[in-house]
């Protein structure tokens, strides 16, 4: 199967898992069970910004569909963009769970990771675009 | 691109324009308004109330790219092309109008469609990943050049 049309169903799916989880954080704020200040912060975070990288990454597979890439190259950078996707908004769930309000964690650490991740794959896009 | 999607397309773009005046409305209340800011849960459903139907109205303009190519028949492709912009429309009617009294402090039963919306965006998402699985439709590789 080609890159371009397996990886957006991951994303797709991977979408549900994002509303699962605004589902569970609309509970904690309408009362049911509090979250703290802290973790409501993150949970938002790692909420907000799965669910637009994820829409990011459907646009994402509509360009690299255009470029001249092998399909070697093609999974390569759509694998890097959704484990980038999933490093950076996982690590604010991870922060949450394991960090302290106003210190680093291995959670930011995480995130940092795959924010650079997703930057490699933006910039082998655009680089294919070209 | 179809001509039906193309037409969704269109009632997209110009819907946008309501999100961003339910943006700068918003924006007014936390420079202006006192008792906006001292109500958190109020705060905490508008400004979700603003951001999902932002987000899902760029997720159904992608989506329009995604369900001409799945293998889908048409009558199921425009439960795609309507289930996006459905759930786009819902989540916020749900976010604003069950805390829309300033001094609310728990949401109304409106807050029940936000679960509507979130399942009918569900469904659009789990109905497009299968067309998609299931391949391109024969002939929509010559159709698009």
């Amino acid at each position: 199967m080609e890159p371009t049309t397996l990886l957006p169903v991951i994303s797709l799916l991977s979408l549900v898992s994002v509303e699962y989880g605004g589902w569970a954080l609309l509970g904690f704020l309408t009362g049911h069970g509090q979250l703290g200040e802290f973790r409501e912060q993150f949970f938002r975070a790692g909420h907000a910004h799965a669910g637009v990288l994820l829409v990011l990454s459907l646009v994402y597979f509509l360009y690299l569909d255009r470029t001249g890439y092998s399909t070697g190259v093609q999974w390569l950078a759509g694998l890097l963009l959704l484990v980038g996707i999933i490093a950076q908004s996982g690590g604010f769930f991870i922060h949450l769970a394991r960090g302290q309000k106003d210190r680093s964690s291995v959670g930011t650490v995480v995130t940092r990771t795959g924010a650079l991740l997703l930057a490699a794959a933006l910039v082998i896009l655009a680089v294919g675009l070209l | 691109m179809s001509p039906q999607s193309r037409l969704v397309a269109g009632v997209l773009l110009i819907l946008v324009p309501t999100v961003e005046i339910g943006g700068a409305s918003i924006l007014t209340l936390l420079i202006a308004d006192p008792s906006y800011t001292q109500n958190d849960l109020r705060q905490d459903l508008w400004r979700a109330g603003h951001a999902h139907p932002g987000v899902w109205l760029v997720l159904s303009l992608v989506a329009l790219r995604y369900v001409d190519e799945a293998n889908l028949s048409e009558g199921i492709r425009w439960v795609v092309r309507l289930a996006f912009p459905a759930a786009a429309i819902l989540m916020p009617l749900a976010f604003f109008l069950s805390v829309l009294a300033p001094e609310a402090r728990e949401p109304n039963a409106l807050i029940n469609v936000a679960y509507v919306a979130g399942l009918v965006l569900a469904v659009g998402l789990l109905v497009l990943g299968v067309g998609l699985i299931r391949g391109r439709p024969a002939g929509a590789r010559a159709a698009e050049g």
